[in-house]
């Protein structure tokens, strides 16, 4: 947002130190918005459709869609940097890129090389050195290295959709209407899909309360007495091997064994015939320390976690 | 492909009949220096503006709504 807002502003005072030929643009803004907005909303609608029927069938489906993009606080935020920045934007870029008497296809070309070219350029040499001497050169900022690889692709739409409406409408207001809205619902959907929708992480949800109990990382591991998960990565790795083991159990791959555990047999279990499975998948079983704690003795038709074997 | 072709069937009706009007390009001859600065630009003030906006921009309640890294 930042560098949206900061560019414009520069793009703008460098038009006025260069000043030339004003540009010759016919915007009626009222109606390019319209225009754009439709069309905007006709792609939202066949993205909605092929994502998922409910956005039409149901009530509630629309109403939480829209719902939670009303409460976000970071789309009109999105809306009110993006909108003005992809103004200046268009606009520079159709007063100063077309010429007359050039074909469609250089036209086309020259605005995507105008916008993209920068990115290209700085990208390519970044990995060409990560490539080369296994160091990248902005590392320093790893994360905004990943991002300016999106910004290829969507500053040549960019690109290609001010040329196509400035040839129609010979302004810029459709473009930065059509390309505001676009990278703000881009942007939105980007944060959304890295959170989740409503979906708060919250560790008195996620994990297991003191004085609770076990919780929901029920069998040996809460009531051996072993030290409960506090943190995500350790709930993460108390998880695996439990959907391994509801795997194993359910017969859909092998039960699961730590490649250091010590056998069933020689931890002393009884396993009876046709129980294998069961008890060779058991955390007990395959965990001495449990085996022999306080905790409830496993019997065998407890032991299926029907929740995490995903049934 | 779909927003384009939305986009121009738009323009075809009447309604939006007084949109439609030919871009006339505002030069004969390209710049090459307006092309070059217009594609460097925005690369070489990328890094310096995000970390600008991770440094200056701290993020508020509002903001970090839904995020676990609050």
């Amino acid at each position: 947002m930042v560098w949206a807002a900061v560019g414009a502003l520069l793009t703008l005072a460098l038009g006025l130190i260069g000043k030339r030929g004003r540009p010759v643009f016919s915007n009626r803004w009222p109606l390019a918005i319209a225009a754009g907005l439709i069309s905007v909303a006709v792609v939202y609608g066949r993205w909605s459709w092929s994502t998922g029927c409910s956005w039409w069938i149901s009530a509630s489906g629309w109403w939480r869609s829209s719902g939670s993009a009303l409460i976000r606080p970071s789309w009109p935020c999105l809306l009110a940097d993006l909108h003005p920045g992809l103004r200046v934007t268009a606009r520079t870029l159709l007063a100063r890129i077309p010429v007359s008497g050039e074909s469609n296809t250089a036209r086309y070309a020259a605005a995507v090389l105008a916008l993209s070219g920068g990115f290209a350029l700085l990208l390519g040499l970044d990995y060409a050195a990560l490539f080369l001497t296994g160091r990248l050169p902005t590392a320093f900022d790893p994360l905004s290295t990943v991002v300016a690889i999106q910004f290829l692709p969507l500053t040549a739409l960019i690109a290609v959709i001010s040329v196509f409406t400035w040839k129609r409408t010979g302004g810029y207001a459709a473009a930065s209407v059509i390309c505001g809205t676009l990278l703000t619902w881009y942007m939105w959907r980007a944060r959304r899909r890295r959170w989740g929708r409503g979906q708060v992480y919250s560790p008195h949800r996620h994990l297991p309360a003191k004085g609770r109990g076990p919780g929901r990382t029920r069998s040996g591991a809460g009531s051996s007495g072993r030290p409960r998960a506090r943190h995500p990565q350790r709930l993460r790795l108390n998880l695996g091997p439990g959907l391994r083991r509801g795997g194993g159990l359910i017969g859909i791959g092998p039960a699961y064994s730590p490649p250091n555990a010590t056998s069933p047999a020689k931890a002393g279990a009884q396993i009876e015939p046709g129980a294998g499975p069961v008890l060779a998948s058991a955390e007990g079983a395959s965990s001495p320390k449990a085996q022999a704690g306080s905790g409830p003795r496993p019997s065998p038709g407890k032991w299926v976690d029907w929740d995490r074997a995903g049934l | 492909m779909l927003l384009l072709g939305s986009f121009e069937l738009l323009l075809a009706l009447p309604m939006f009949a007084s949109l439609r009007q030919p871009g006339v390009a505002g030069q004969a001859l390209r710049d090459r220096g307006d092309l070059a600065l217009t594609a460097l630009l925005p690369a070489l003030t990328y890094f310096p503006l995000f970390i600008l906006g991770m440094v200056a921009l701290r993020p508020t309640r509002s903001s970090s709504r839904g995020s676990p890294t609050r």
